[in-house]
């Protein structure tokens, strides 16, 4: 049974390198809304994620909305594990898949084979399961020949594909998206939405986080509206999407 | 809800946790090394020999013309010089690259839970197959000059696993310290910089007391010895040995307290 129980779960964290050009991008898409807390003589610490509670039950597909810096990304990737809670308790069953990050965890001078092989290898897959799930994937990306080349020569739509295709790959429990993953052409939107929906009938969860509303409404049975790290509304979809404009209008 | 946190793992349990997840997705990291070698050489023709080329271009470069300035026989000092410059050149890369392991790792570890410590050991990983493309020039250099062999030199293969317990050890520590402090980076350059002068990589203690004393109280110079000294069929000082066995364990402590402490904050500061 897949299931995803956060109980008052926060997530802080400091903010260094402020000036450091790396770290700009990461910052700017984070502080807009976050609350800032801050400390005398201490780094400024982010409170990204303040108290969630939230249950998500087999079947639940979650739409997460909310203005930027809500923290619907620190929340998507606290339930991947990725971010550990500094208070509160989380406990996920299932197997996660996650597509986060457009280029993470691909290596642009690496071809799109090699990028299969790695991540394949990263799922603790042996060697026999990853040539049997390669044709699936290279049939799924339509890439073809540009497989064998470095994945620095694709364009970002060729990269969603393989990006799409290698999470979707292995079935999981459970997955957790942005909402960029959609953002395909129309050619790979609509394979990308039978993939989808393939996965997420049955007993699988799905947490997306969008700001589209009609992406929302297609896709999901539920919503979380977040705002400055906090849940202020977790509801069916339709419900939570009129309070989210209600409040983006005001 | 069932979420009463009936027994939460300590830090010192997740850390465990990491290290034997790590160990376990061992075709993920040693893959990922080779890949790297693999994929810098791309398109060249020698592919990863050319470390091993540049590093016989410095030996036969630096050898004769230091062999005159020390009044050392080509004979002794080739093979001295050698095996010094490999072994240094692995040390050194370890240690300036541990410092970006975290930061380099940075996007793969905000696309999905992968344990941290793989990344050191990714990075051990490469550093000891350059290392294994550039020690055979030891051994050609050995058989160019016509040495004796004997099965002491079997003793730079302990040697070298301690060598990389005390390096992996190394690199935790200061890949953890310097994603948070981005200054350590350099701090680190600049003393690994100095340290090649200061240690007896190049140049020979030979019968002075003082250097002697100097490269005894240098634990990068003890790093040396534990491979060179058995390939040169000499005796390891007990200084030396003193210095890498209690570094392993005194290392082996820091680095667990510290990656138990800021495990979890990593991903942060990447």
């Amino acid at each position: 049974m897949a299931e995803i129980v956060l109980d008052k779960v926060t997530i802080e964290f400091p903010l260094l390198h402020v000036g450091h050009r790396s770290l700009k991008k990461t910052l700017v898409s984070r502080v807009t809304g976050g609350i800032i807390l801050k400390e005398a003589n201490t780094p400024t610490i982010v409170r990204a994620l303040s108290e969630i509670s939230v249950h998500i039950k087999s079947g639940d597909r979650v739409g997460i909305v909310g203005p930027n810096g809500a923290g619907k990304t620190s929340l998507l990737r606290t339930m991947a594990g990725i971010y550990e809670p500094v208070t509160g308790d989380m406990r996920v069953s299932g197997d996660v898949a996650t597509l986060l990050e457009i280029a993470g965890g691909m290596r642009p001078e690496l071809t799109g084979l090699e990028n299969i092989h790695l991540r394949g290898l990263l799922m603790g897959l042996s060697n026999r399961q990853i040539r049997e799930i390669t044709p699936e994937i290279e049939d799924f990306t339509g890439l073809g020949d540009f497989l064998n080349m470095p994945m620095r020569t694709y364009s970002s739509g060729m990269r969603v594909r393989l990006a799409f295709a290698l999470a979707t790959a292995i079935k999981a429990d459970i997955l957790l998206m942005d909402e960029w993953v959609l953002a395909g052409d129309a050619g790979f939107a609509a394979k990308a939405t039978e993939r989808l929906e393939s996965m997420v009938t049955g007993a699988n969860v799905l947490v997306l986080a969008t700001h589209n509303n009609n992406i929302i409404r297609k896709w999901c049975n539920k919503a979380i509206y977040l705002r400055q790290g906090e849940v202020m509304m977790f509801d069916d979809v339709e419900e939570v999407v009129s309070a989210y404009l209600k409040d983006a209008k005001t | 809800m069932t979420t009463a946190s009936t027994h939460k793992p300590t830090r010192y349990s997740l850390a465990w946790d990491d290290i034997r997840t790590s160990l376990v997705n061992v075709r993920f990291w040693a893959t990922l090394a080779w890949v790297d070698i693999v994929q810098r050489y791309r398109g060249s023709i020698l592919g990863p020999f050319w470390l091993t080329i540049s590093t016989a271009a410095f030996i036969s470069g630096i050898g004769p013309l230091y062999s005159l300035l020390f009044g050392l026989e080509l004979r002794d000092y080739l093979p001295y010089l050698a095996s010094g410059v490999i072994v240094w050149n692995l040390i050194l890369s370890t240690v300036n690259d541990s410092c970006s392991t975290f930061i380099n790792a940075g996007p793969l570890m905000k696309q999905m839970r992968i344990p941290r410590m793989a990344h050191v050991f990714h990075l051990i990983t490469r550093h000891v197959i350059i290392f294994a493309h550039s020690i055979p020039l030891f051994f050609v250099v050995h058989a160019f000059l016509g040495l004796p062999w004997g099965w002491q030199m079997l003793w730079a293969i302990p040697g070298f696993i301690l060598l990389t317990a005390i390096l992996t050890n190394v690199a935790i520590i200061f890949a953890i310290i310097s994603v948070r402090f981005r200054d350590f980076i350099q701090v680190v350059a600049s003393v690994m910089q100095i340290s090649f002068f200061l240690t007896p990589v190049i140049w020979h203690v030979g019968e002075r007391p003082a250097l002697r004393l100097a490269a005894d109280l240098n634990p990068l110079a003890a790093l040396i010895a534990l491979i060179r000294a058995p390939l040169l069929l000499e005796p390891i000082s007990p200084a030396h040995i003193a210095w890498a066995v209690g570094g392993v364990v005194v290392l082996s402590a820091i680095s667990f307290l510290l990656f138990a402490r800021y495990r979890r904050r990593i991903i942060f500061w990447v």
